[in-house]
């Protein structure tokens, strides 16, 4: 298939009307209704019911209509990239990443994309999850990266990137920190630093309850960094997700028998045009090659290790 | 066709196990033989795609007819001259390896001719064999002052592993959600029957791609010369066929000459 015909599809996917949708193209009807035709043919069925004057859906054209305006989206970005570039184009970037992500986790992917541009220009917005959602949806930032969140807006596109554990995290000098193995009964007494910010927190906080361990006595930060500083004075224990890097101050460990994870996503608003250096970013965010569940921390020192 | 044990379908493209990725798991050790047989054989490639055509035809006749009718259906849409043609520019791209570093079309040109193969993935036989009877020549490509390089609609988990697991000593490029490919106007949707088979065989294409559709790129070779313009091409609806090794040299040697 080819990209003017897709584009066909969606417009009239769209508009649902043929005659609207070809204004909206700036082509006669006749070359967009062949187009579409041609577009059926080789999907071997009908896209619309034209019920004139309007073109409703059918079943295939429902299922086409996302996929292929995923492809156009991708299509148009190469095409725009490569015009882009050629004029020495200043690569804009607006992002709002949760708090609960560090932004060490894509920089490999920011680096990479700057050596294709002359000149980047970076914003950068943090918050909660549901806050950088916000960010996104009042148009301050292209794009948000969270863990899941309970956005319940259907013009919210979300990629999945990669799902890791969390592990309990405790200062070297806490009576903990040379088990060989943790478990859930071994942290009851312990106060935990309930971290605020985390778009799981209260997920974390049911599930730990389900296993009897009160909400009570807990402390409460609303950064990693204050967090790593209680920590570090062996004030309280935390949950990390693996990603999120801690000292060698530090002891983490997973705790037998509760492996509680999140998804880390990459949202944009759907339909939405993006800069060249957005549609790039969301590319190679959604092409890397995620360390997996258990990578992140191969290289860190294990509780019980001495250094 | 190699057909995967089950794996759990995901939408996500996160890599779900160490043994998706390092072992593949035939859910018919025959395919998996027959593929290695004409791996084997001492012959050109399109000896090679042709008896493990054969072979796979017998195996699985299911998947031999869907393929069969798919062809079919696309090529009588007169579609033989579909893609950039020769004597025209290739279209810019600009997409990450396996290891995330970005490769333009303009940087593989700068220091010589650039070969471009659209490929359609990890789990295909056929570009299997293509693209280790590449690696094969690809010695010489360099020598005749060449690169080559892969384009699949796969991210990085996928290509990456196959590009070791195969000794691939060229990159293979991401193009999610097939843009690149749709910008050349090379892709399709595999068709109901044709979906349904690979759901049933595990070919976990909205896992591979992160896309669900179900597109595949149209198998294609594109020798480009350094003016960024199209000098050899091979666009193959019929998938199970691609442009001979021999053709790729032939048409670098011509360029070298000239």
């Amino acid at each position: 298939m080819e990209m003017h015909q897709v584009r066909y599809f969606l417009a009239v996917a769209q508009a649902l009307n043929f005659t609207r949708a070809a204004e909206e193209c700036h082509v006669a009807q006749p070359s967009l209704t062949r187009a579409i035709k041609l577009l059926e043919d080789e999907l071997g069925g009908d896209l619309f019911r034209r019920e004139r004057p309007r073109a409703m859906l059918t079943p295939l054209g429902e299922r086409m209509f996302p996929l292929l305006r995923q492809c156009y989206d991708a299509a148009q970005s190469a095409r725009a990239l490569a015009a882009q570039i050629t004029e020495g184009e200043v690569a804009v970037l607006k992002l709002a990443v949760s708090s609960s992500i560090e932004l060490g986790l894509i920089m490999a992917q920011v680096g990479e994309l700057r050596k294709s541009f002359s000149e980047i220009d970076l914003k950068i917005l943090r918050g909660t999850g549901a806050q950088v959602i916000e960010h996104l949806k009042a148009g301050e930032v292209e794009l948000a990266i969270a863990a899941e969140v309970d956005a319940a807006w259907d013009r919210l596109d979300t990629w999945r990137l990669f799902e890791e554990s969390f592990d309990l995290v405790l200062s070297r000098s806490h009576r903990l920190a040379n088990r060989e193995t943790i478990e859930l009964a071994d942290i009851e007494p312990e106060r935990l630093l309930a971290r605020t910010h985390c778009e799981r927190y209260a997920e974390l906080s049911e599930q730990l309850a389900a296993h009897g361990l009160a909400a009570d006595r807990r402390h409460e930060v609303s950064s990693d960094q204050d967090l790593l500083a209680l920590l570090d004075a062996n004030i309280g224990v935390g949950f990390l997700p693996r990603s999120v890097s801690t000292p060698p101050s530090l002891v983490r460990m997973p705790v037998a028998g509760f492996d509680f994870r999140r998804t880390v996503c990459v949202y944009a608003v759907a339909g939405r045009q993006r800069t060249a250096a957005t549609s790039m970013l969301l590319k190679l965010l959604r092409a890397a090659s995620w360390p997996r569940r258990t990578d992140w921390r191969e290289s860190a020192p294990q509780a019980g290790a001495r250094t | 066709m190699l057909a995967f044990a089950r794996v759990r379908n995901q939408e996500s493209c996160v890599p779900a196990r160490e043994d998706d990725l390092t072992a593949e798991k035939p859910a018919s050790r025959s395919l998996s033989d027959a593929l290695l047989d004409a791996e084997r054989r001492n012959a050109s490639l399109a000896a090679r795609l042709a008896a493990y055509r054969e072979e796979s035809g017998r195996l699985r006749p299911d998947f031999a007819r869907a393929y069969d009718e798919l062809v079919a259906r696309l090529a009588g849409l007169d579609r033989g001259d579909i893609g950039p043609k020769v004597g025209e520019p290739l279209p810019a791209f600009n997409l990450p390896d396996q290891n995330g570093g970005l490769v333009s079309l303009a940087s593989l040109l700068r220091s010589g001719p650039a070969v471009i193969s659209l490929n359609r993935g990890h789990w295909c036989p056929y570009c299997r064999l293509e693209l280790r009877a590449l690696a094969a020549i690809h010695g010489e490509i360099r020598e005749l002052g060449a690169r080559l390089v892969s384009i699949m609609p796969e991210s990085a988990p996928f290509t990456s592993a196959y590009a070791s697991r195969n000794a691939l000593p060229f990159p293979l490029l991401s193009d999610i959600d097939l843009g690149y490919a749709l910008s050349l106007g090379l892709i399709f949707w595999v068709g109901a029957e044709v979906q349904r088979l690979y759901e049933e065989a595990g070919i976990d294409l909205a896992r591979f791609q992160g896309n669900k559709g179900f597109f595949l790129p149209v198998a294609a070779k594109f020798v480009v010369g350094q003016d960024g313009l199209i000098k050899a091409r091979q666009v193959n609806v019929e998938f199970r066929e691609r442009m001979e090794p021999a053709a790729v040299l032939a048409a670098l040697r011509a360029l070298k000459a000239a």
